[in-house]
């Protein structure tokens, strides 16, 4: 048995090499395929994160997150919510914890699909394919498509999709 | 460094998880098989480090959980084996037929396709978003998942209310890493389904397969590839698989004691559901079957009062288990919505006109090629033949088996009857599929029981 969990646990942590590899294998036929993982901390994620274009999102998105206080709460802003954005959101968000995440689309913009706690004050915001307000102060940008702005009024999101 | 680390967090969980097994099965030494005494203490150590994790962590954190966790399952192995007396000799392990080294291999094989798939395949949907962040929140927190996890607005997309005993499995393999890492944690996933491979293995087994027929469930496990691959596959990191092997594992022991009124099994069986009510919530359902078919059973054999004593004593986990997860989702009330209307007649009587579209959904997608190839049909046509067979031997033994099939699908097809989604065929189509994987090993044994009727 120790000697079947060793082999097991060998094989796992020899995944990272094999992944190298991985990606001249063919694909398999078979219904609903997860994508393909490059293997490393991050395997999931990073594939979840690849529409942000940019190298090892994940560990990018950690460190913009981790300049921010905990207590913190931000709103994701997208202009639709198609499947894709709605996955990158979530993985933005478990990527964020402990920070509250909310998400807002564009195309619903009168109801936020996840809102943070209402004592939480929200002064920044993630913007997923939607420009800054020229009031508002871009703090750092991940690629073409995610930026990280500050507000100066609470409710200044709200407002953001119906310009 | 880290397959070190990754040994020793699954050796203290199996180590668990085996004196668990040890204390709970009789004492005979022919109750526990080679194959089913590692399955069982994975099982069952799974079910130790994260009830212990989640009970321990209102208390203590980090290392010290971590340690004290480790100190359970060390005493559990150490109490399990001064009970049992035991002495393991590694030839006990090793076949002693040619058939079963190939159906060894024939395993192997399957084990490594899983490790495969595993390794070049991200955790799906629910495997991240639902599992792995709060084994990743757990991690981060020490090893326990605090308690603004659970009423977090900005996260009902976690289904805060979903038992916990995956994500603090992983989150157990976490804080032995030193590092959340999601490639390494899909290790358990293989594990499961080895597990599920020895259990039917030991199924066979005890209920006297012949060398050969003991192939066929691996053989029909082989032929469905949502078991493989896809959103609840032993390679998508949900708790789906795992959630049919713990059932498997139940059935088995319930059927042990269906056919030799062995109390000490009906008790693993409860343990195995409790734990099956701590991994998922539709381990409910599938607890509530099994007891009503050993009810059912105590009332048409116009039980004593020992027996149902006996019965009572196994429902009592599962119950803990229920009480005690639905006290604290209650108190910590999740601001999620819900997916099904309140369970009422008024509501059955306002929606019962779903119930040929829903047939017609359900039937479709046993039959559907891409998910399941023969699988089901070859259920289905070992459930028929069972049924109409002319033996009452085998008769007798299919009213054990199938019942464990038939009833848990049947509810799981009706309870869309239920479904809040205006689009409740949709919303069938979307999670049906993940629950016909809770009772597709348990059909892989029935269908197995088939082969040997036929050979008789």
């Amino acid at each position: 048995m120790a000697c079947l969990l060793l082999l097991e646990s060998f094989a796992a942590t020899g995944c990272r090499n094999v992944a190298r590899v991985r990606r001249h294998l063919p694909a398999l036929a078979a219904p609903q395929v997860l994508a393909r993982s490059a293997g490393g901390d991050f395997a999931t994620t990073d594939s979840y994160l690849f529409r942000l274009e940019i190298l090892e999102p994940s560990k990018q998105v950690l460190a913009l997150l981790s300049t921010l206080p905990k207590e913190d709460a931000l709103m994701f802003i997208a202009p639709d919510r198609q499947p894709e954005t709605e996955l990158l959101y979530r993985t933005i968000a478990s990527l964020g914890w402990p920070r509250e995440i909310g998400a807002l689309h564009c195309n619903e913009p009168s109801t936020p699909l996840f809102k943070p706690r209402q004592e939480k004050s929200i002064r920044r915001l993630l913007l997923y394919r939607v420009n800054a307000l020229p009031s508002s102060t871009v703090l750092a940008q991940l690629g073409e498509h995610l930026k990280l702005v500050s507000v100066k009024e609470d409710s200044e999101w709200i407002s953001y999709c119906s310009r | 460094m880290d397959f070190i680390l990754l040994a020793v967090a699954l050796l203290f969980l199996m180590l668990g998880g085996l004196g668990l097994s040890l204390l709970l099965t009789p004492k005979q030494p022919k109750q526990l098989g080679a194959a089913e005494l590692p399955a069982l203490a994975f099982l069952l150590g799974s079910a130790v480090v994260s009830s212990a994790s989640f009970i321990f962590g209102f208390w203590i954190s980090g290392a010290i959980l971590r340690w004290a966790v480790a100190a359970l399952c060390l005493s559990l192995g150490v109490a399990g084996w001064r009970r049992s007396g035991r002495t393991i000799k590694a030839r006990a392990f090793l076949p002693a037929k040619k058939a079963v080294w190939l159906l060894l291999a024939f395993n192997a094989a399957q084990v490594c396709l899983i490790a495969w798939l595993n390794s070049i395949r991200t955790l799906g949907w629910d495997g991240l978003l639902n599992f792995e962040v709060k084994a990743r929140a757990a991690f981060l927190n020490g090893g326990a998942l605090p308690l603004e996890f659970f009423s977090d607005p900005s996260r009902t997309w976690t289904h805060q209310s979903y038992p916990l005993l995956l994500p603090l499995t992983e989150s157990w393999l976490y804080s032995w890493l030193g590092r959340a890492d999601q490639s390494l944690v899909k290790i358990l996933f293989p594990l499961f389904f080895a597990a599920a491979l020895c259990l039917l293995q030991a199924g066979g087994r005890r209920l006297a397969f012949g060398d050969w027929q003991i192939f066929v469930a691996p053989a029909l496990l082989f032929t469905a590839p949502l078991l493989f691959i896809g959103d609840g596959s032993a390679s998508s990191g949900y708790a789906d698989f795992p959630l049919a092997v713990f059932y498997l594992a139940a059935v088995i022991w319930w059927l042990e004691f269906q056919r030799h009124s062995d109390f000490a099994a009906l008790r693993l069986a409860g343990v195995l559901l409790a734990a099956a009510c701590w991994l998922k919530q539709e381990g409910l359902i599938l607890w509530l079957c099994l007891m009503a078919l050993t009810a059912a059973k105590a009332f048409i054999e116009v039980a004593q009062w020992r027996m149902w004593r006996q019965i009572l004593l196994a429902a009592l986990p599962g119950l803990l288990v229920i009480a005690t997860w639905r006290g604290f989702v209650r108190f910590v009330n999740p601001p999620g919505g819900n997916e099904f209307l309140p369970l009422g007649v008024a509501t059955l009587r306002a929606n019962l006109w779903r119930l040929p579209g829903i047939a017609e959904a359900a039937l479709k997608e046993l039959a559907n090629w891409r998910h399941w190839s023969v699988f089901w049909a070859v259920a289905a046509a070992a459930i028929l033949w069972l049924c109409f067979s002319a033996q009452r031997q085998w008769q007798h033994e299919v009213t054990g088996i199938a019942p464990t099939v038939l009833i848990p699908t049947a509810i799981y097809s009706a309870i869309y009857i239920f479904s809040i989604w205006p689009d409740f065929i949709g919303h069938l189509q979307a999670s049906f599929p993940r629950l016909l994987i809770h009772v597709s090993l348990v059909a892989a044994l029935l269908a197995c029981n088939c082969s040997r009727n036929l050979r008789s």
